[in-house]
């Protein structure tokens, strides 16, 4: 409970678990738990989701769900 | 040229194209005319009634794509020549009172007026719409004057006369009109001497049983207390959370602010974190 953080958007952790609206999400590594701002999930060509997607650094996660990898893009702009 | 001749000439040419603009607009203005008697064209006498040259109609406008598409209903019993719009969606002809195409039974044209866009009156009647307000004194009703700044929008939907309150039109038998009163640090809350009133629309005044009127506060979003307890109000109710720590009970805000505001659906107090969802907290 001390160690326990609402982190955005429904997303919450403390030192052994995280949490989307209350459901448990399968995440190894919560201390590495984190938002990425420049990922986002591609459904088409020309469709990426404005949902933000988190990760532990092994798996993605875009509104509570486990992502695939290959529908994750990375949207940095270069200069 | 000289220039007399110059000057001469722009005076003409000045001239002419006054008579050419004016005889556009006169020409147009006849030619409105013209065209609206002869195809009879449907013309607008508020955002709700229109007539053409023979009848009239109460109307709709619906937007579609961006365009407005209105929807016309012929009002069949009304007198043409005496017909005029009162506001909103009444009107009225020297014998008939209008609600939208429909009579309204019963009221008396030549007192009728509008009160605000819910309320009307004849000389002894009030009306809600197009329904009557059954047992309201005319002499005293009134729309009751917010006392607070709050966003909330009832101010229009509440009345009372020397005897009664009324919501939407409705007598509330349940409430006591000398001691009613708006809460005025808490939006939607009301009270009266026997205690604490949520406003719910058309299902009248709710009373919440064994709330604290003089310690009552929004915690956040659905979340409120008073000097004994938390509580959880949803639509139509307000209830106790038991169990939980009042003193210690907080909201928790996002480490990140959202740009758009959220439901919040984590809690805590001293001795848990709650998950609040689908209208129930439970330990998480």
């Amino acid at each position: 409970m001390q160690s326990f953080r609402y982190l955005e958007a429904y997303y919450a952790k403390d030192a052994t678990h995280v949490w989307f609206f209350g459901d448990n999400l399968p995440v190894d590594n919560p201390a590495e738990f984190k938002k990425y701002d420049n990922l986002r999930k591609k459904y088409s060509e020309n469709d990426l989701s404005t949902f933000p997607i988190w990760s532990d650094g092994k798996y993605f996660y875009s509104d509570g769900m486990s992502e695939e990898k290959s529908t994750i893009v990375d949207v940095t702009e270069k200069q | 040229m000289s220039k007399t001749t110059n000057s001469i000439l722009i005076a003409v040419i000045g001239g002419l194209s006054l008579v050419v603009v004016g005889a556009m607009a006169f020409g147009g203005l006849y030619l409105t005319f013209y065209v609206n008697n002869a195809l009879c064209l449907k013309l607008g006498m508020n955002s709700n009634f229109a007539k053409d040259c023979s009848s009239l109609y109460f109307y709709t406008t619906n937007w579609s794509l961006g365009i407005p598409v209105k929807s016309y209903e012929e009002i069949k019993e009304a007198d043409f020549a005496t017909f005029k719009v009162v506001q909103n969606l009444y009107a009225k002809d020297k014998n008939v009172v209008f609600y939208e195409a429909a009579k309204l039974s019963g009221a008396n044209p030549a007192t009728f007026a509008v009160i605000n866009r819910l309320y009307a009156k004849d000389d002894d009647q009030i009306f809600y719409e197009d329904k009557e307000v059954s047992g309201a004194d005319v002499e005293s009703f009134s729309i009751l004057q917010p006392e607070s700044q709050s966003q909330f929008k009832w101010h229009e939907s509440i009345a009372v006369d020397k005897h009664s309150v009324y919501l939407l039109g409705k007598k509330q038998e349940q409430v006591d009109r000398d001691s009613f009163h708006e809460l005025v640090a808490v939006p939607e809350f009301f009270y009266d001497r026997e205690g604490l009133l949520l406003y719910f629309g058309d299902r009248g005044f709710v009373r919440v049983q064994g709330a604290d009127v003089d310690s009552w506060r929004n915690v956040d979003g659905p979340f409120y207390s008073d000097k004994n307890a938390i509580w959880l109000r949803d639509h139509d109710y307000v209830k106790v959370l038991e169990n939980i720590d009042r003193a210690t009970f907080e909201v928790l805000k996002p480490e990140i602010e959202q740009q758009e505001k959220i439901f919040t659906p984590y809690l805590k107090d001293k001795n848990h974190i709650y998950l609040f969802r689908y209208d129930k907290v439970g330990i998480l």
